[in-house]
């Protein structure tokens, strides 16, 4: 099991010698982030010796985490969103022209993460509330994963309980349970909803809408209903270890969107093959089967 | 549907073959698909198709296609249909 990434404060952030130091920023939170770290910009690749700080989102962070290795810098995570948890995990999800490749690696662990939670005003309402249903479906995916053993699975079962107290908006808690989540899943493995969102995001083409935490949370309770309706699994697990099934079931249909559902739905079908190749279908806590595709193109989940 | 039958359709699922590229005579080396996720499957399908699960040694130690029929009808699962 991969070693914690350790966590800093923003002060300790901030002591960073200045010409040991880049940082790489997304643009939506730069003024912020320039206006408070006296760091210079990234100009090319860092030095060997030196310290990136990168803030950003899970593409941004996944993209310097596989390149710290062979690039002699240690990373700095600093994320502006809760959801993807690349800050804590050794698994990077890249875009290829094929698709998403997934790797893990212990080599691609941050040095260091930072919580800097006022950056969370930087991000749409919209897009923080899908977030939840990243991490939502992460720990969901993890509790439910063939590769989960009872101790891991009863470690989910308290995040859960705890996600369950915190509305699904913005606020700094879920960066903890992102961090969570994702620590759990990276011990097990994550489920259809990742197939499904890594097979098809590509094809969607708008960012904003149908980005991997917007399908997480869309995919949420179809996925969720199909688990629970295809198997035993599901009943029996939230009932072993007493998780309250009514009320993840009503934050999944609280994150449902319908409108945003029905172009997902439409590229289903015709890529159903694709998304029962997907590594993660194939670790889903339920077998995906050739047929089950009709189930996600015939069933109202209103 | 027979218990052959069963299994033979969960097969296929699982390895994404079409029914004239099964036979219970297959090996791992034989399915291309058959690879470690693959292992994980069979193992959450014969539970859900069949009720009887896996330990990790008996997931990891099938090679055959005749090897989970052997391990099912060593649990009382019958294929004699």
């Amino acid at each position: 099991m991969p070693t914690e990434v350790p966590v800093w404060s923003l002060d300790q952030l901030k002591r960073l010698r200045r010409e040991d130091t880049r940082l790489c920023v997304t643009p939506s939170c730069r003024d912020r982030v320039l206006a408070e770290l006296n760091i210079p910009v990234l100009d090319g690749l860092p030095a060997a010796g030196q310290t990136l700080v990168v803030a950003g989102g899970g593409a941004l962070m996944d993209q310097w985490k596989v390149k710290q290795g062979s690039g002699g810098f240690e990373l700095v995570c600093v994320p502006t969103i809760y959801g993807s948890g690349a800050e804590v995990s050794p698994i990077v999800v890249l875009n290829t022209p094929r698709g998403k490749q997934i790797e893990m690696d212990d080599r691609y662990m941050p040095h260091a993460r930072v919580y800097w939670p006022e950056l969370l005003a930087t991000v749409p309402m919209s897009q923080a509330r899908d977030a939840c249903g990243d991490v939502w479906s992460h720990a969901l995916e993890a509790f439910m994963s063939p590769l989960a053993e009872d101790g891991l699975r009863g470690e989910i079962a308290v995040l859960v309980s705890e996600m369950l107290d915190q509305p699904l908006q913005a606020d700094s808690a879920w960066f903890d349970f992102s961090a969570r989540a994702c620590t759990a899943q990276s011990r097990c493995s994550v489920g259809l909803i990742h197939g499904i969102a890594h097979s098809l995001e590509h094809l969607l083409n708008d960012s904003r809408q149908f980005g991997h935490a917007a399908l997480c949370a869309i995919l949420l309770w179809p996925v969720l209903r199909f688990n629970r309706e295809h198997a035993e699994k599901w009943t029996e697990l939230v009932s072993r270890f007493e998780v309250d099934e009514s009320a993840i079931e009503g934050c999944a249909r609280a994150l449902f969107d319908p409108e945003r559902f029905e172009p997902v739905r439409r590229l289903l079908g015709e890529h159903w093959k694709t998304i029962l190749r997907d590594p993660c279908t194939r670790t889903n806590g339920v077998l995906v089967r050739r047929g089950h595709a009709d189930y996600f193109l015939n069933t109202s989940f209103t | 549907m027979t218990n052959r039958e069963k299994l033979s359709d969960l097969l296929l699922d699982i390895f994404l073959l079409e029914p004239e590229e099964f036979s219970f005579d297959l090996t791992r080396e034989d399915v291309e698909t058959w690879d470690s996720l693959a292992v994980v499957s069979v193992a959450v399908g014969v539970k859900e198709t069949f009720g009887y699960h896996f330990t990790p040694e008996e997931a990891t130690g099938v090679v055959r296609v005749q090897d989970i029929i052997d391990l099912l009808e060593n649990k009382g699962i019958s294929f004699a249909d």
